[in-house]
């Protein structure tokens, strides 16, 4: 029964799709009080940098229809604590769980340096390069935009670290394909996206923004369409397993983004609201799957039916919507 | 293996919670009394709890809203939530039905609460006078703190002084008034009781009794009471421990949105720490000159 929901991103085997989306989860410890971080197919931890970061001003989140804005700005202890310190990896290290430690630096060379280090940490499973931070000037996602950016980066860290490298890409750009692709050309062993959509509130009487940040960073249900629509692009043009992220609230939301081709999910903002969720759609998983005969995640993944494919679509969307003949 | 320190049953899990009354007790003012065992039992005076304000098959509101528990009667299972309606969360609260004036035979009304969650106030020295300072709804934590103090084997003397713009905003006094403490109020407009700023008036009660170095202060209220409150405590050297109050978007820690300038200890600098998790109440001496948060 649990066997069915194990799952693959490149070497790495999950044994169930369900990870902590990075900065949504801590590092753990938190998170104990609610429920066993063991539960998880894998946690993502908060974005580590070279050096420690305080963060963003104050108010760094405003609640929106349906999602939240956040402008936290990667606020973390930075990678030498983060190694040595005990609420950290080394508490990550004892779940019984696959470790993925998310990065962010602001040069090819920081991503490296960190890489390195924690190539000689045995407790790490993965890295997922934070290409993608929409709250910062130097978040990484001035390498997440630009294709020979991401391949060089990934590249780079490639030749840096021996186990699972995922890229974790913005959807701010107008193409993720050849983003993605990029990154799957650099040697990255799995892709992850999306990251959050960046947005803005105002304050009209007071003429503010609402968030510190002037800007941030949109996450909850309200982009899961948008995300399904990015992973769904991502797994039709890369050979390379996709982790889905994006809005995912319940066990159907992970089905969706499993169909339209992602081999594990990330949850994220869900979390917040309901810290035990991770047990529920695990619970749910198992459930469907015994509902439709299926014998692993890995018979759902990218079974999506569609009358037209990616490329023609994909097309269309750029050139500003495709007419559908009615009664098509 | 996992090596998490608490056992399943110790788990903090989002719990239905019967709604046993929801009494308006002023204009925006609102106490809601809810059942629930385990968060009645573990409620301490400063902690909160992180109400769902949908009926949960909702996505909008989508994040929960933190109230400081008002009281708990952990006899009874019953814990109260004193809140003013400021925005879609508290006003779908005001909207619940309340049961005690409604017909019976209705079903039971359930609210999805996480909690309790945060730190508590210490406990004063046998000697010590407390002065509870706040204003608006920030006095809810320093009810709950009032009724502690009551029922400890040598009850401290205890002043409780409430702020308000005008005498309209005193509501949530009554409760006070019919605990047996001294109750004060200030008004900026002077409508009511003292003319002025509440830490005001805790300066003229503290320089009435003589200055006394015994004096410890428990507050809760909006930023500026409490910058002037931690101000005065650092300035006079009086012990003095503050409620921070601060929107948030999980409660326990997690999503690093409800941060101020906090010290670990005396010793070390300012850095930006949770509001909910390593709060929310601090010594005085720990937050940094104007109060973020």
């Amino acid at each position: 029964m649990a066997e069915t929901l194990k799952t693959r991103l490149g070497s790495l085997e999950l044994k169930n799709p369900i990870l902590s989306a990075s900065g949504t989860f801590g590092y753990g410890k938190e998170v104990e009080s609610f429920v066993d971080p063991s539960v998880y197919g894998g946690i993502v931890g908060k974005s580590i940098s070279l050096e420690p970061r305080k963060g963003n001003p104050l108010p760094r989140t405003w609640e929106t229809a349906s999602g939240m804005l956040n402008s936290i700005g990667l606020q973390n202890p930075g990678i030498d604590a983060f190694i040595s310190d005990p609420s950290y990896l080394p508490r990550m290290s004892a779940y019984d769980t696959r470790v993925v430690v998310n990065l962010v630096g602001d040069t090819v060379d920081e991503y490296v340096e960190m890489a390195r280090r924690l190539d000689s940490e045995s407790a790490v499973d993965a890295l997922e390069l934070n290409i993608s931070c929409p709250n910062c000037p130097l978040g990484g996602m001035e390498f997440g935009v630009d294709p020979e950016a991401t391949r060089r980066l990934v590249e780079a860290v490639r030749e840096n670290f021996s186990r699972t490298i995922i890229a974790k890409l913005t959807p701010n750009v107008t193409d993720v394909v050849p983003i993605a692709r990029a990154a799957e050309a650099g040697g990255a062993d799995a892709l992850s996206l999306v990251n959050t959509y960046v947005g803005m509130a105002v304050e009209w009487r007071q003429r503010r923004p609402r968030l510190g940040g002037i800007t941030g960073g949109l996450s909850g249900p309200a982009i899961k369409p948008l995300a399904l629509r990015l992973v769904w692009l991502a797994a039709q043009n890369c050979e390379i397993p996709i982790i889905g992220i994006g809005g995912i609230m319940n066990t159907d939301d992970v089905l969706e983004f499993i169909v339209a081709g992602a081999s594990a999910v990330q949850i994220g903002t869900v979390q917040f609201i309901r810290p035990r969720i991770a047990l529920e759609i695990i619970e749910g998983l198992g459930e469907a799957l015994r509902e439709l005969g299926a014998g692993s995640i890995g018979e759902l993944v990218g079974t999506l039916e569609t009358d037209r494919d990616a490329i023609t679509v994909r097309q269309a969307d750029e050139d500003g919507g495709e007419e559908v003949p009615v009664g098509e | 293996m996992s090596t998490s320190d608490c056992q399943p049953s110790d788990y903090i899990a989002p719990s239905a919670s019967e709604v046993v009354s929801n009494r308006q007790i002023g204009p925006d003012w609102y106490v809601l009394r809810l059942r629930e065992e385990s968060i009645a039992r573990r409620s301490e005076p400063g902690m909160f709890v992180q109400v769902l304000c949908n009926d949960g098959e909702s996505f909008d509101p989508l994040l929960r809203r933190p109230f400081s528990v008002y009281c708990a009667d952990k006899e009874n299972g019953t814990y109260d939530i004193l809140y003013t309606t400021v925005g879609r969360g508290t006003r779908w609260m005001a909207a619940l039905p309340d049961p005690e004036t409604t017909a019976s035979g209705e079903s039971p009304v359930k609210v999805d609460v996480l909690g309790p969650l945060g730190n508590t106030f210490s406990t004063p020295g046998e000697d010590e006078t407390v002065y509870l300072v706040g204003g608006g709804v920030g006095v809810a934590p320093l009810y709950f703190l009032a009724l502690h103090l009551l029922a400890l084997p040598a009850p401290p003397k205890i002043h409780f002084c409430m702020g308000a713009r005008t005498g309209e905003f005193l509501q949530g006094i009554e409760d006070f008034r019919k605990l047996p403490i001294e109750t004060h109020v200030a008004t900026n407009d002077g409508s009511e009781g003292f003319h002025g700023f509440v830490t005001d008036l805790f300066v003229e009660l503290w320089k009435d009794a003589g200055s006394a170095e015994n004096a410890r202060i428990y507050g809760c209220g909006p930023q500026g009471m409490n910058e002037s409150l931690r101000n005065l405590s650092i300035e006079n050297d009086l012990a003095c421990e503050i409620c921070l109050e601060s929107m948030m978007g999980c409660g326990f820690g997690i999503c690093f949105g409800c941060v101020a300038p906090i010290r670990k200890d005396a010793d070390s600098d300012f850095i930006n720490r949770r509001i909910c998790w390593e709060g929310p109440v601090f010594n005085s001496t720990l937050l940094c000159p104007g109060i973020e948060g």
